[in-house]
């Protein structure tokens, strides 16, 4: 999986936000708010990574265990796929 | 987007405040109209060649766009004069996209077509807000000088809607266009569009930089009452009961349609130049479109050298002090531009503005007296 282009981070503020542009944006009216491993999960999966990945990558940037990282991250995509801000495979 | 959306857009506009940060610009892309409007504040001609020639080109819009992105902006609305007069309006707001602002865009919408429909909704604005002058291809000839302009003008507006572009109405009330007041009213509510009436209009400081008054505008009188009818349209009974109420009584009430986010403060009170700011057709930065001063020259200074000199200007400007102990200073839409616009100095007391707010709250006092009546008559 990885992020959609549609959506483009800004840093505003010390605030980190995501701007719907795009089929996104037609979908989409507004923006979304991130935290700083939103950040940093949302910059990694500017590449294509399996979720196992992703919270491999934040148990050694956060120091959290694999199985908290994993659940943060699920509750994370969940709201990326919401807004279609996530672009999986069918397979 | 709703009230979440609010509360933190207010949080983000209170942080960029404190930190310096221009969250919101405009660029007036052009001076120039397609329309002549009678009470137009900036009233430049659409084939004017003098004007053509000094507005920023492309390469300097969009470079001023990057360092605004730099600088931390988020918001931008695109705005004119009509701004879809330019031949490059697409590239700018494509590029101005791709570069993560919220664009909103203001319009006559004499210039949408299928094809621009098409394009916008492709990548929508967060907001289109669409000037409808009136309810007939007669008032538009009587204030916009173009009665052909009605028809495409409402055609526009359905079908952005209908291809899921946000649209908001702006009305602004005239001696020529306020006996459609209730028409346009009812379009917005048939069509569930959110519409913003005006009934104070700025003397044209813009098109005559010295500050001349506008003959064309209402009576102080006439403002108030479309200022109580679009209330009437816009609020519940009890809602504009409690309104009446707290204005009588010198309580601030606040405007839910109003652009103008005011602070509590007793200098300049809006974000004008604390986390907002506009740049003219030709690259004058100033806090708002309605100041002429001040101003700062950006091709001189820089985007953040402007709005460093916009920011530092700000801070010196003192509202009128008979304002400020005025018992109807919180039933008053008074500001800064509006003083420098109706005197000519910020300081001085916009005696026009008194004499609405006067009867605006003499209206009011009718009104609650009306409501009480109606309910007496009810009980009875």
């Amino acid at each position: 999986m990885r992020v959609s282009k549609d959506f483009i981070m800004r840093e505003i503020a010390g605030e980190f936000i995501l701007v719907p542009t795009g089929a996104a944006a037609a979908k989409f009216n507004g923006l979304i708010t991130m935290n700083e491993v939103g950040k940093f999960i949302f910059q990694t999966l500017a590449e294509e990574h399996t979720a196992q990945e992703v919270a491999a990558r934040i148990t050694e940037e956060y120091r959290v265990d694999a199985g908290t990282a994993l659940e943060d991250l699920e509750e994370f995509l969940q709201q990326l796929r919401q807004i279609g801000a996530l672009v999986e495979d069918a397979g | 987007m709703g009230n979440a959306y609010q509360i933190y857009s207010n949080y983000l506009f209170a942080k960029a405040g404190e930190r310096g940060i221009p969250l919101s610009g405009t660029f007036e892309l052009t001076a120039r109209c397609n329309l002549d409007c009678r009470m137009c504040y900036i009233h430049k001609r659409a084939n004017d060649r003098a004007v053509l020639a000094r507005e920023l080109d492309t390469k300097t819009w969009l470079a001023l766009a990057e360092d605004c992105r730099e600088a931390g902006m988020l918001n931008l609305l695109l705005t004119g004069g009509e701004p879809l007069l330019r031949p490059d309006f697409r590239e700018i707001y494509t590029a101005c996209r791709q570069m993560g602002f919220l664009v909103s865009i203001n319009s006559n919408a004499t210039r949408i077509d299928d094809e621009m429909v098409r394009f916008l909704a492709a990548d929508p604005p967060s907001r289109i807000n669409i000037t409808l002058y009136g309810a007939s291809a007669d008032t538009y000839a009587a204030l916009c000088g173009d009665g052909s302009a009605y028809a495409r003008v409402v055609q526009a507006i359905l079908a952005l809607q209908a291809a899921g572009v946000l649209v908001k109405l702006n009305f602004s009330n005239t001696p020529y266009n306020r006996c459609d007041a209730e028409k346009v009213y009812a379009f917005a509510r048939e069509h569930g569009l959110v519409v913003q009436a005006v009934s104070y209009m700025f003397p044209p400081v813009r098109a005559c930089e010295n500050g001349c008054f506008a003959p064309d505008r209402m009576t102080a009188a006439e403002a108030a009452y479309e200022q109580i009818r679009y209330d009437r349209f816009r609020f519940s009974e009890e809602e504009l009961e409690k309104r009446w109420r707290d204005q009588l009584a010198g309580i601030k009430v606040t405007d839910p349609d109003g652009e103008c986010q005011e602070l509590p403060a007793e200098r300049i009170r809006c974000r004008a130049g604390s986390s907002t700011f506009w740049v003219t057709w030709d690259g004058k930065m100033r806090p708002c479109g309605m100041m002429t001063e001040p101003s700062a020259e950006i091709a001189e200074l820089g985007f953040l050298g402007a709005w460093q000199a916009i920011r530092a200007a700000r801070q010196l400007i003192m509202v009128p002090g008979k304002c400020t102990g005025c018992e109807m200073r919180n039933a008053c839409d008074q500001c800064a531009a509006l003083c420098f616009a109706e005197t000519g100095s910020f300081t001085g007391v916009p005696e026009y503005m008194c004499e609405k707010t006067r009867a605006y709250l003499a209206l009011a006092r009718e009104g609650l007296a009306g409501l009480e009546q109606a309910r007496q008559k009810n009980e009875t």
